[in-house]
């Protein structure tokens, strides 16, 4: 275990640097000097020479890179040119706003993919078969942002059973939370309650034409343990390998849903660093959402690892 | 799958038909096939629209009319009005130019970009590979339309860096899928036998490979036509698409937005034109891989 897990770690660390030089890399795109982008149209020339020495855009891009990605690895994430805030400590802030949006998103599309995926895989080809593949093929292609304007309309303006949008802490009013996270939740989880509905679907097809399946229905076990015990729960494997790996659509998801929602999260501070210029913030929570993929690649890796006997016995 | 050979009918002496072609095979499979006849009469139905816009369109899409803001739909508009009286419907039309157009154009970047980096990767195998799937790790660890959000953002906010920005952060799927397909068919005996006879590695890519992997390829261009839309309104609807006046769905939605209170049909026309045709393109990618791997 401890040789495979090692040996992930080694091939993830040249992907993390290839991340931070392609999120360094962005700044190199911003059309003219990013000194004047920064500093706005009407910044004097002593205000943008300030901020080429501040931002140290004078040195070399090796140097530069060097000293970005040294500054990130003591926590520090630059300063926001507006607000004169670290963004560290911003980005911080955010971060349990969206996980526990991204949370709640995933919870509803297990709750509703799983259940779904396997009644239409148990009645391959029958009209139920046929409606959650309907529903799958809507989920995929229903613009999320869309949806939640959608809710809001419904929920919101004409039933008015939900608040339109705005983020209440789970710490500080559980029910609150709840209320306020509810339509988001559904909005950021609908493609991946589709996502995982296809895949539980084929995984249990694939898993029902088993021999071991086979066995246990020929050695006359109740239809639902054979179901439950030898079919789902070896479809799970797969399904915790997907759900870990929907991690990188989730995270982007939520720039939309936090967006649709006025919810304060990472989503919404990208798109509002992206308004008021602010690119090392924008370069931040896209290396940090980068870095979060491969962790929980990792992790996937592991928990495939761990749920695999075969894998465990051939170390 | 039956294959349908031509049989004979009694007491009559028929010459059989030669085997069906690959492609008349996949041909029938799809026409079969009726969710995907529907996305492609979908997919069909959005292009005529968009490239007829001027004809069909009753008004200037970015004829601005102050005493008609804010309507609902009726004979004269319709779909309504917006926040500046512009017709909703003709920008509906118009709107579908700027969605397919960026469909179009990111996933011919992306695939321009990936197909080759993937089949040189594949191809050749070894520190290449190596060099060229890192790269294509990380730009596929960061979630694309966070890539494509802060490219865009970088770029400028425009149509065209859009299409840029999409296309480049989805080029990596491409190239994953095409090197994956180039080292199951560069082991294939034409492969060998086009080396045998000294064909240089460019004409056995061009020719041999790349033909043969065209059918995934073809599949994976469909649904990331919808995925590109998708991302196109997303990023619109961010503000860092289609710059104003002119029309696209996902700035549409925006503006219907912040009227939500007041004209809330204004929020429904774009989005189940985004929906729609992002549905037709996924359907016709089932359909087209449903058709060409029918083990599935």
């Amino acid at each position: 275990m401890l040789r495979f897990l090692a040996n992930r770690v080694l091939v993830a660390i040249p992907t993390l640097v290839l991340i931070s030089i392609i999120v360094f890399s962005l700044q190199q795109l911003l059309p003219g000097d990013p000194a004047l982008i920064i500093g706005g149209g009407e910044a004097s020339p002593e205000v943008i020479a300030a901020i080429r020495e501040e931002y140290g855009f004078n040195d070399p891009l090796v140097i530069q890179y060097f000293h970005w990605i040294g500054d990130i690895f003591r926590g520090d994430f630059g300063v926001s040119y507006r607000t004169r805030q670290p963004i560290g400590p911003m980005i911080l802030d955010k971060i349990p706003v969206t996980v526990t949006l991204g949370a709640a998103a995933m919870l509803f599309s297990l709750v509703i993919g799983i259940p779904l995926g396997i009644l239409a895989a148990l009645g391959k080809g029958k009209g139920w078969d046929h409606a959650v593949t309907v529903f799958a093929m809507s989920g995929i292609s229903i613009p999320n942002f869309w949806l939640g304007i959608m809710l809001i309309l419904l929920f919101a303006v004409k039933l008015r059973w939900l608040p339109a949008g705005g983020f209440v802490p789970f710490t500080e009013d559980p029910i609150g939370c709840l209320r306020s996270i509810a339509m988001p939740s559904v909005v950021l989880g609908t493609a991946l309650a589709a996502a995982m509905m296809r895949h539980t679907r084929s995984a249990m097809l694939n898993i029902l034409q088993q021999d071991y399946v086979r066995t246990a229905r020929s050695k006359g076990l109740a239809e639902r343990v054979v179901i439950v015990r030898h079919a789902f729960l070896n479809a799970l494997v797969p399904i915790i390998t997907l759900a870990t790996l929907q991690f990188g659509t989730l995270l982007a998801g939520a720039v939309l849903t936090e967006q649709v929602f006025s919810i304060p999260g990472l989503g919404k501070m990208v798109v509002d660093s992206v308004f008021n210029r602010e690119y090392q913030a924008v370069q931040a929570v896209t290396l940090l959402s980068g870095v979060a993929f491969v962790a929980m690649n990792l992790l996937a890796d592991i928990l495939y690892f761990w749920a695999n006997p075969k894998l465990r016995a051939n170390r | 799958m039956s294959v349908s050979v031509s049989s004979a009918g009694p007491g009559k002496t028929r010459i059989p038909r030669p085997a069906q072609s690959q492609f008349a095979l996949t041909f029938r499979r799809f026409v079969r096939n009726r969710a995907a006849l529907a996305g492609l009469i979908i997919v069909g139905l959005f292009a005529i629209l968009a490239i007829f816009a001027p004809l069909i369109a009753p008004q200037d899409p970015t004829a601005t009319d102050w005493g008609a803001i804010r309507q609902s739909p009726s004979l004269a508009h319709l779909f309504g009005t917006d926040e500046l009286g512009r017709d909703v419907f003709s920008r509906i039309l118009y709107g579908a130019r700027a969605s397919l157009l960026a469909g179009f154009v990111s996933v011919l970047i992306s695939f321009g970009v990936g197909v080759p980096l993937g089949m040189v990767a594949g191809y050749f195998g070894g520190f290449l590979d190596t060099v060229i799937m890192r790269i294509v790790d990380a730009f596929l660890a960061i979630p694309f339309l966070i890539l494509a959000i802060a490219l865009a953002a970088f770029l400028g906010p425009s149509l065209s860096n859009a299409m840029i920005a999409i296309g480049i952060s989805f080029a990596p799927v491409f190239a994953r899928l095409a090197r994956a397909q180039t080292m199951v068919v560069k082991v294939e005996e034409y492969i060998e036998a086009a080396r045998s006879i000294g064909a240089p590695h460019s004409v056995i890519l061009s020719r041999h490979v790349f033909v043969n992997i065209l059918p995934p390829l073809l599949v994976q261009t469909t649904l990331a036509i919808a995925t590109a839309i998708i991302a196109e309104a997303a990023l619109g609807f961010l503000g860092l698409g289609q710059q104003p006046p002119a029309p696209s769905w996902g700035s549409m939605l925006d503006n219907a937005r912040a009227s939500l209170l007041i004209a809330p049909t204004m929020a429904i026309y774009p989005g189940v034109a985004i929906f729609l045709t992002v549905l037709g393109f996924n359907l016709l990618g089932d359909g087209l891989h449903d058709a060409l791997d029918p083990k599935d």
